[in-house]
């Protein structure tokens, strides 16, 4: 049932009074609201703080909520702004955390009895935060939404408020440095 | 040129799911929210429905004191509205039943003042009238304590009948001293006729004024009359006596009339002596 219901339909419930439909539409992007402040602050306690306000704004907003765009256009917009507010207010570049992101590998890896490919991934992983941190927030912010939600290049230019080319060009550069990055490493 | 149509190539490649970078990247990001941080979130989604259900519902609804209360209060704030209003406009606002009894009352005013004296206060009347009716009146009301009723409600109809009777009064002066306008017209318009025809008085009172001279007169007539029968008798100094002491008595009756009575011979006989 949980698949059936689109994630819209689920926000109208919840604004209605429905907690459940909350339940589900919350599993459904919490992994990947969260992935997404996570890469792009590099820092686990703030990209906590700011998951939380998202889905606070997205609760406090419930009543006023209209079905104009898709429901994940309008929670990453919302999660876009909290990240951007948050950018401005500290007014410096965000410190490098990898250790979430290994440790998780090592975890995600434990189950791979080949040690040497074990190595290589982590590895990969590593050079891929290198690579992604190295990246402008910009190029990073459009890589990352392509990668968590699967928009399209439309969706991405209408959640960030810029226009097709501008977020098409982003995308560009931000695959093609990391590819280069990843070939080369 | 070469290098831009490589950057679309790669791209294309990307959004089709053939990158390298996608699968290390989809690789790397399993990482998931705590457990601590999604039962603050999802108890907050509930906590925030509830507090709205709560706002929207009324918190005293069902409350079984509410309608009676409202209904006293709706009852107290009209009484003192209109008693207000009345007194700041000065309105009389009297029923046609209040009216009648102004009426009976002033006939009754009026009937006292003829039976005694016209320097009896007729606002003093009228309140002791207007006491004793609302004496009467609160005869039939039980005591708050007897009735039950509130006090505040006792208080407030005490109000108003205590303005009901201060209203009364005003219109009773007011009625008062039209009245004696209109006395004083007549009498002023009396006096003004009685200069020009002096002896012409009108209506009851001249009836009056006669009948009281016409009596005077057939007194001091049969007194003169007296006299001249003593003169006739030849008992000279008893009339002579009787004369003077009439003369006394009535230093208004004129000589003429007493020679016109008594007759003019015996007149300057009595005269003489």
């Amino acid at each position: 049932m949980d698949n059936d219901v689109s994630d819209e339909n689920l926000m109208m419930s919840y604004a209605s009074g429905d907690t459940a439909a909350f339940e589900i539409l919350y599993v459904r992007h919490k992994g990947s609201v969260y992935r997404y402040m996570l890469n792009l602050c590099r820092n686990e306690a703030i990209a906590e703080e700011l998951f939380q306000e998202v889905w606070m704004k997205l609760i406090n907003a419930r009543e006023n909520y209209q079905v104009k765009a898709k429901f994940t256009t309008y929670l990453y917009k919302l999660a876009h702004n909290q990240f951007i507010d948050h950018y401005r207010k500290q007014n410096v570049r965000i410190v490098l955390d990898q250790s979430v992101e290994v440790d998780d590998v090592e975890q995600d890896q434990s189950s791979n009895n080949n040690p040497e490919k074990q190595v290589q991934t982590k590895q990969t992983i590593n050079r891929l935060c290198e690579l992604l941190d190295a990246l402008p927030n910009e190029q990073r912010e459009v890589f990352l939404l392509r990668e968590e939600t699967g928009m399209s290049i439309p969706e991405i230019a209408e959640t960030l408020g810029i226009n097709q080319e501008a977020a098409k060009s982003r995308l560009r550069y931000a695959v093609s440095k990391l590819r280069t990055g990843l070939s080369d490493g | 040129m070469a290098n831009n149509d490589q950057s679309d190539k790669e791209l294309n490649d990307y959004l089709n799911g053939n990158s390298d970078v996608s699968k290390a990247y989809r690789a790397s990001n399993k990482t998931e929210p705590s457990a601590h941080l999604d039962e603050k979130i999802l108890s907050a989604a509930k906590k925030a429905v509830e507090d709205s259900k709560q706002k929207t519902k009324p918190k005293f609804h069902k409350a079984p004191w509410v309608k009676p209360v409202s209904i006293a209060a709706l009852v107290t704030l009209s009484v003192s509205l209109v008693v207000t209003m009345q007194q700041e406009t000065g309105q009389t606002l009297i029923s046609e039943p209040e009216v009648e009894m102004f009426d009976s009352a002033v006939m009754i005013k009026e009937s006292k003042i003829d039976k005694t004296t016209q320097s009896s206060d007729a606002t003093t009347s009228m309140n002791e009238l207007e006491a004793k009716q609302n004496k009467d009146e609160r005869a039939d009301v039980p005591a708050p304590a007897e009735s039950g009723a509130s006090a505040d409600l006792y208080r407030t109809e005490e109000k108003v009948e205590t303005s009901k009777a201060r209203m009364k009064e005003d219109a009773a002066k007011k009625m008062l001293s039209k009245e004696k306008v209109q006395q004083d017209a007549l009498e002023e318009r009396a006096s003004a006729e009685e200069q020009i025809l002096p002896s012409a008085p009108t209506g009851v009172e001249f009836d009056d004024v006669m009948s009281i001279q016409n009596s005077e007169y057939s007194v001091q007539e049969d007194a003169l009359l007296e006299i001249k029968t003593l003169m006739e008798q030849g008992q000279q100094e008893q009339a002579k006596e009787k004369l003077n002491l009439f003369r006394k008595s009535n230093p208004d009756y004129s000589e003429e009339a007493i020679k016109e009575v008594i007759g003019e011979e015996l007149f300057e006989k009595i005269n003489s002596e």
